[in-house]
């Protein structure tokens, strides 16, 4: 009776919690349906390219490595204590389409290719950044006038 | 003891050290129509990573670097079709490990190419 009333007590939530967590922050990518080629124009001869990025920063201690290979992430659960983490930041993307389209002037992307890059020191210190790598168009509207 | 031999494995994660990787997120990819249904030929194109003694993991196994390598083959602007795959090589539990994305697509075919709404390339 009473873990089923403990069970009621926790948050019904999709939000991921990592244990030891003290603080998060974060914005994180979810979903991005970009435009098509047939949605726009742009020079098929070469188009240009854009890219923009956009990063959240995690602090851990004890160490925790990231899990960013087959089993990793497995290991990781068989850590025998807790690593208390406090993660911050914006690396929606939100913020990374924005400074790709800023860097291409404010013309619309496509064929936008999406990549999340880690970077982490001794398990202590990660920053991960979603980089967006995208051909530079003219939005059918602009094009027709 | 045994506790701490698997605290010792854990901690020996993979990159655990250094790691300086890139993971495929999402692809936004053309599809034939965007091509006006004309398909050329196939393409392949791979990007890895590697991690090596549990210490360090390194590469650019993204998309982007997968889709580069794709389109080196053909100079073509965009690919279309594109199916992405992940492969592993992973040698005594993790001694050596190397994870590629290979893209798999088809290039757009010829001049007529541009579906017919668009089919004139901005200035």
């Amino acid at each position: 009776m009473l873990s089923a009333l403990t069970a009621c007590a926790l948050p019904q939530s999709q939000i991921p919690v990592l244990d030891g967590t003290i603080y998060q922050g974060t914005r994180d990518p979810m979903q991005y349906r970009s435009a098509l080629p047939h949605e726009g124009r742009f020079d098929r001869a070469g188009p240009r390219e854009a890219s923009g990025e956009a990063c959240r920063s995690i602090l851990t201690f004890p160490p925790s490595p990231p899990a960013v290979f087959k089993g990793s992430d497995v290991a990781l659960a068989y850590l025998p204590w807790p690593s208390f983490a406090i993660l911050g930041g914006n690396d929606g993307y939100a913020l990374a389409m924005k400074r790709a389209r800023e860097s291409a002037g404010g013309a619309p992307l496509f064929d936008v290719r999406a990549d999340l890059h880690t970077t982490a020191w001794l398990g202590i210190w990660r920053t991960e950044c979603v980089e967006i790598h995208a051909l530079v168009g003219t939005a059918l509207a602009a094009a027709a006038r | 003891m045994h506790r701490s031999i698997l605290a010792a494995g854990a901690l020996a994660l993979t990159g655990c050290l250094y790691t300086d990787v890139r993971a495929p997120l999402s692809y936004g990819s053309a599809t034939p129509g965007d091509a006006g249904g004309n398909l050329g030929r196939e393409v392949t194109g791979s990007a890895c990573n590697t991690a090596i003694l549990w210490l360090v993991a390194f590469g650019d196994g993204g998309y982007d670097a997968a889709v580069k390598d794709a389109r080196a083959e053909s100079n073509a602007p965009f690919l279309v079709d594109v199916k992405a795959d992940t492969s592993y090589k992973n040698v005594l539990f993790g001694i050596y490990q190397h994870q590629c994305t290979t893209i798999t697509a088809r290039v757009p075919a010829g001049p007529a190419s541009p579906p017919p709404a668009t089919a004139s390339a901005a200035p």
